[in-house]
């Protein structure tokens, strides 16, 4: 609203921003810059947490240029978070500047026309040898239509859906909601998130949300006739606050659990499964026979088993074995994805302690290197393994903002696409009666509709003026 | 049941067929017999019984398959894009029933055939879901979103006819090219398909190796794996193949494939693009503009913008507002910037600045006539794209 006297910085800005084309050149470039962000996966995506490697090892020199310039944290560059403020700066702004005139000249507006105003509608049409009667019938028929109808002397104004004028002001309005909730999670305590791992029977504190989720245990379904598709996982997660068992529920991917405005989703699986409990027939090779069977924990083992008249005890452990031939042997994780065990086995006929690998995951060319002929063999018998299963928690105060920004969107669109502001104005002027309609969207219908109150008045209908054609430079 | 649905299926896809030639005999019959244009809305009338033939057929293909698996046949590629163009189809039987222009039926039904004939390279069989996807979300979500992006197809159908009805194809200009160049685009699809479902038909296959191990061909190998040996994967024509291998700095392993089918399609394409070009003996364009000669282009330009205005809220309920909230349900957040959404976002973001161009003066007609025709490249990006280009959490719809 630069009333043009003095144009100040202030002024300056706010005409740049009530511009529509500047507002379009902002979606435009958010548009851009979000498929730009589509190019390679953003960070948040990648399976690894070394970004710094990934982007070079997976797509090559291009990738990595990608990761360098920032572009791989798109949606959390200050230049893509910078856009969406302007588009909201824009979205207020053009709001007052052409909102309120609009609703202002529409609550004043004047009932009566001039008959050359008139004339010049694009739906116009006239009728001779009209008087006050004819008029009084029309108000009656757009009445009828559910049109609200003033009257002054000879003139008419009849109007319907004004409210829905200014859809595309409650849908911007919407809009502004939708990024107020966005940004609401930087407000101190509003947004946590947070994906934690569990095997079975563990139980880890959520961040500072003050409660710890335990996994009770876990199940893995495959289709029977696809072996490879997995039909269903779930945990049966039990919240703790204070010790206190406070909420419970078997973990679905579409089906969660809210706690405290927190939401702990069954969000993934440790594809790797673990070894749980293996039962371990010890079979002495000269004899082939059986001695006995032992169970170990993998998660605890004990330091020796009792098998027959034989004593193994564990000289060595590696939960998660590598054999590399410079490190030579170690453990990648303290998880038993890949256990080795280096037994001490002792008895009756062993003059000392025969030492000994089981390596159940081992393939023959690393029980060849490790070598030598053992005097035993220990065969899994049964073995239960599970997976680690990952639950994503999500704590976002600003959700239900969000959610009444989107109505507000839905409802704006409506009004926008699916009602119209319908004004029909007539004047009675020396016996002849000149009708002008207008409508700001769906012309044909506006002309359809006239045709059904006209016709029946005996007037004949309008039909609709050709638009200039566009002034091509 | 799925049998059935294949039955259903093929019904449609021949009504599609059948529609189409109806429609161009109809309006081809029009020019050459400028009299008899009794016989030529009779063609046109029928097209458009057919295609409501076709429309209720393929709802039925849709159901009985959705009766077979037990959910919403709209998880996989085929599913998906058989979808659309159900919806191009049902948007089009509706909007045709309230403005009433044949003419629209001559494009629309080659576009959702074309569609149709192109879903049906994927594979497809019926599989069950995987968790993700077990929600009732899934059904209401995609459908509304297809149903979405196949009324915004018909603003592209109805946008290019504009084109078509104000461009002077006689003087070369930008706008000529460009819509001979769109011509060109829709047989190149046409070309994907049938080279596709030509050598499938065929049961054709080749196995072409190199540094990334093996891959089996649908196509002949003109274009081998980086690392594979020339020549050292098979015939075809007495030619000894691949011609050359996908150069070694394209990290995916079926870069080969993907670039033998491209070749593959551009090749074809010429052929058969060359072949009508030689029989109409002029610019393609100019042909079928011959169809819409006469027709009133400020219909058709606010025929465009209503097609945008009635999709636009359905897109946005559809494909923004129902998968925010799956999301939320099935993954933790209602954005999580995976392409698929994001992409949405884009698609979103660019008919949000078609309607915001259209406010100012000067840009009804031409220029949003070329958005229109444009949005539809990008709702094929959205669609296809995204998919086969990049991949995601959604990289599971590429089965
Ligand atoms: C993502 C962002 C936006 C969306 C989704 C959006 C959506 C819409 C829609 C659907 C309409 C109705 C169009 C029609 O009736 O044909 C509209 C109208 C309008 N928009 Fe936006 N808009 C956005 C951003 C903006 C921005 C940044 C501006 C700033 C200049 C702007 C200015 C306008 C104006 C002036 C109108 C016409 C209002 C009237 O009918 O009086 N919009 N908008």
């Amino acid at each position: 609203m630069n009333n043009g006297k003095q144009t100040s910085v202030f002024d300056t800005v706010w005409d740049f921003f009530a511009s529509v084309k500047v507002g379009v050149t902002i979606i435009v470039l958010i548009a851009v810059g979000s498929a730009i962000g589509t190019i390679y996966p953003q960070t948040n995506a990648i399976p690894s947490p070394n970004p710094e490697f990934y982007y070079m090892d997976t797509y090559g020199k291009l990738g990595d240029f990608y990761y360098r310039i920032g572009l791989a944290d798109t949606f959390g560059s200050w230049w893509f978070l910078a856009l969406v403020l302007l588009l909201a700066i824009s979205l207020v702004i053009v709001s007052i500047d052409r909102g309120v005139p609009l609703y202002k000249s529409l609550k004043n507006q004047p009932v009566a026309r001039k008959v050359i105003a008139l004339r010049t509608d694009r739906l116009y049409t006239h009728a001779e040898d009209a008087d006050e009667s004819k008029l009084e019938e029309l108000a009656q028929h757009l009445k009828k239509r559910r049109y609200k109808v003033r009257r002054e002397g000879d003139a008419l104004l009849a109007e319907k859906g004004r409210f829905p004028r200014f859809g595309a002001y409650v849908l911007h309005m919407g809009l502004i909601v939708i990024i107020l909730g966005v940004f609401s999670r930087l407000i101190p305590g509003w947004y946590y998130t947070d994906m934690i791992w569990l095997k079975e029977g563990e139980t880890k504190t959520v961040g500072n949300l003050g409660f710890e989720v335990q996994n009770n245990g876990f199940e893995l379904e495959f289709y029977d006739n696809e072996q490879t598709r997995v039909k269903r996982f779930e945990t049966d997660a039990v919240v703790y606050k204070n010790g206190q068992e406070m909420a419970k529920k078997h973990l679905l991917v579409n089906d969660y659990l809210t706690f405290e405005h927190a939401n702990i989703y069954q969000n993934s699986y440790d594809p790797q499964p673990m070894f749980k409990v293996g039962t371990i027939d010890l079979i002495d090779n000269t004899t082939q026979k059986s001695v006995g069977t032992f169970t170990i924990n993998f998660d605890d083992p004990q330091p020796s088993y009792k098998v027959g008249e034989y004593t193994l005890t564990m000289a060595n452990y590696f939960p998660d074995i590598k054999i590399d031939p410079e490190k030579g042997v170690f453990t990648n994780s303290r998880d038993p994805y890949n256990p080795g065990i280096q037994f001490d086995i002792t008895g009756p006929d062993l003059s000392e302690p025969a030492r000994q690998w089981m390596m159940p995951l081992a393939g023959p060319f690393v029980k060849q290197m490790l070598g030598k002929d053992y005097r035993f063999d220990m065969q899994f018998k049964d073995v239960d393994f599970f997976h680690m299963t990952g639950l994503k928690i999500e704590k976002d105060l600003g959700t239900p903002i969000v959610y009444t920004g989107l109505g507000i969107v839905l409802y704006g669109l409506v009004l926008c696409f699916y009602f119209q502001h319908r004004r029909v104005w007539a004047r009675l002027e020396a016996g002849v009666l000149h009708i002008g309609a207008n409508t700001n969207k769906n012309w044909l219908g506006m002309t359809g509709e006239m045709k059904r109150v006209l016709v029946p008045l005996g007037i004949e209908p309008m039909s609709m003026k050709r638009k200039e054609e566009p002034q091509q430079p | 049941m799925m049998q059935l649905s294949s039955i259903f299926f093929g019904t449609a896809f021949f009504s599609y067929l059948a529609a189409t030639i109806l429609y161009v005999v109809g309006l081809t019959g029009r020019k050459i017999k400028a009299q008899n244009a009794t016989l030529a809305t009779f063609w046109t009338k029928w097209g458009y019984y057919i295609i409501i033939l076709g429309v209720v057929t393929q709802g039925l293909a849709i159901a009985t398959r959705g009766i077979y698996g037990g959910f919403t046949p709209v998880s996989n590629m085929f599913e998906y894009m058989s979808f659309w163009a159900f919806t191009i189809m049902l948007a089009f039987v509706i909007i045709n029933a309230f403005y009433k222009v044949p003419v629209l039926g001559a494009f629309v039904a080659p576009i959702g055939l074309v569609i149709l004939a192109y879903a049906s390279v994927f594979p497809r069989e019926s599989k069950p879901l995987i968790p993700a996807l077990q929600s009732y979300w899934l059904n209401i979500h995609v459908t509304t979103a297809a149903l979405g992006e196949g009324i915004l197809t018909i603003s592209f159908a109805a946008g290019l006819m504009y084109l078509l009805v104000t461009t002077d194809l006689l003087k070369t200009s930008r706008t000529a090219k460009f819509l001979e160049f769109t011509v060109y685009l829709f047989f190149t699809l046409l070309s994907f398909v049938i080279t596709s479902l030509g050598f499938r038909a065929g049961g054709y296959e080749a196995k072409v190796t190199g540094d990334m191990g093996e891959i089996l061909y649908h196509l002949p190998p003109l274009v081998g794996m980086s690392g594979g040996s020339l020549g050292g994967a098979t015939h075809f024509l007495g030619l000894p193949l691949p011609l050359f291998n996908a150069p070694g700095w394209m990290h995916a392993a079926d870069a080969g494939q993907q670039l033998n089918t491209i070749l593959w399609t551009i090749i074809s394409s010429l052929i058969l693009y060359g072949l009508l070009r030689a029989i109409a003996r002029k610019p393609l364009s100019m042909v079928i503009q011959g169809w819409v000669r006469g027709l009133d282009a400020e219909m058709l330009d606010e025929l465009s913008y209503r097609a945008v205005a009635i999709g636009y809220p359905v897109f946005t309920l559809g494909a923004l507002v129902f998968a925010m909230i799956w999301a939320q349900e099935a993954w933790g957040s209602y954005w999580s910037w995976d392409p698929k959404e994001t992409w949405a976002l884009v698609t979103w973001l660019y008919y949000t600045a078609y309607l915001h161009f259209r406010l100012r003066r000067g840009w009804e007609g031409k220029q949003s006539a070329w958005m229109a025709v444009a949005g539809f490249v990008v709702i094929l990006f959205l669609l296809v794209g995204v998919n086969l280009v990049i991949s995601g959490l959604h990289s599971y719809a590429k089965s």
